[in-house]
């Protein structure tokens, strides 16, 4: 009877080790399903540049003086770093900004500037999970001579070895 | 004889229950690699509207001969204000300019819709701004001319 009642349990113990070994082999494939899934947050990242670049040229809805200077340096007055100092880029630009400004009646091009890695400029418009990702923001400003003028600002953000 | 029936109930029991087991993993594995590719990988955050809010901002102080768009929604006066502005709003991306006070809607100018309908045609956001407890402006723009 006792020996009858222990092959039971053995017989029961290899049924609770199968069940065992499907459930961790469950929550694993689970767990490598998600974290092989990426998630591409570069037209966000790119969004979040225009603003910054929005926030630095324009206060209270005026463009700031300086920037129609010949000598005018976006990153260094605003105070911006395009560089990737992680593992894959070492340091690397992997940004790049245009904020280009017309005169608000006739659209003809007053002043532009460019900074960073500006050969992602060119992929604006393209789409595709490769293709570096833009943002495009249009704004109206006045400058201090209360002229209206048009402030087009692109960002764009290249990282596509990520994706 | 009577021991050796329970352990082949069990052992059934058990059969059944692995089998169970193995198809709830299944489906939750098959359906999250499902989720996961039905998604959007993109992050949805809420907007900020550092464009309109500037675009604004530069709409109130711009001078419609002589005097700014403030000094008209001060005084009251819409309906120059509404003649003179209109222009201005007709170049800027698609937008919408609405004057209220009291409650009551004293400018609306251009496509009047709803900011999800905006977004839904690309992207745009709001922005108010009270110029005291009574008068409250509130102005809507896509991000580019199309």
């Amino acid at each position: 009877m006792i020996k009858n009642k222990k092959a039971g349990e053995r017989l029961l113990s290899i049924y609770l080790f199968i069940i065992y070994i499907i459930v961790i082999i469950g929550l694993v494939s689970g767990i490598i399903n998600f974290k092989d899934s990426s998630l591409d947050v570069r037209n966000k990242e790119a969004g979040v540049l225009t603003d910054k670049v929005i926030d630095c040229l324009v206060e209270q809805g005026r463009l700031r003086e300086d920037f129609f200077e010949a000598d005018f340096d976006l990153i260094a007055e605003c105070d911006f770093n395009f560089k990737d100092n992680t593992e894959k880029y070492l340091g690397e630009e992997r940004y790049a900004v245009r904020v280009d400004s017309f005169y608000f009646e006739n659209k003809k091009a007053l002043k532009n500037v460019e900074a960073g890695k500006t050969d992602l400029l060119t992929y604006c418009g393209l789409e595709g999970e490769k293709i570096p990702k833009c943002n495009i923001k249009e704004l109206y400003v006045l400058d201090v001579l209360d002229d209206k003028i048009l402030l087009k600002v692109i960002s764009v953000v290249g990282k596509v070895e990520n994706v | 004889m009577y021991n050796k029936k329970a352990a082949i109930g069990a052992t059934m029991t058990w059969i059944v229950a692995t089998i169970i087991i193995l198809f709830v993993i299944i489906l939750f594995v098959y359906a999250s690699g499902a989720f996961i590719s039905s998604s959007d990988k993109s992050f949805k955050t809420s907007p900020f509207n550092v464009a309109t809010e500037q675009s604004l901002l530069a709409l109130l102080e711009t001078k419609l001969d002589g005097k700014t768009v403030r000094d008209y929604i001060i005084e009251g006066d819409y309906k120059t204000l509404r003649k003179k502005i209109t222009p201005i709003l007709e170049r800027l991306p698609e937008n919408s300019l609405k004057i209220s006070e009291n409650g009551s809607s004293k400018v609306n100018v251009g496509a009047f819709i709803a900011l999800s309908a905006f977004e839904d045609r690309g992207g745009g956001y709001a922005s108010t701004i009270y110029l005291d407890k009574n008068k409250k402006i509130e102005f809507m723009m896509r991000y580019v001319k199309k």
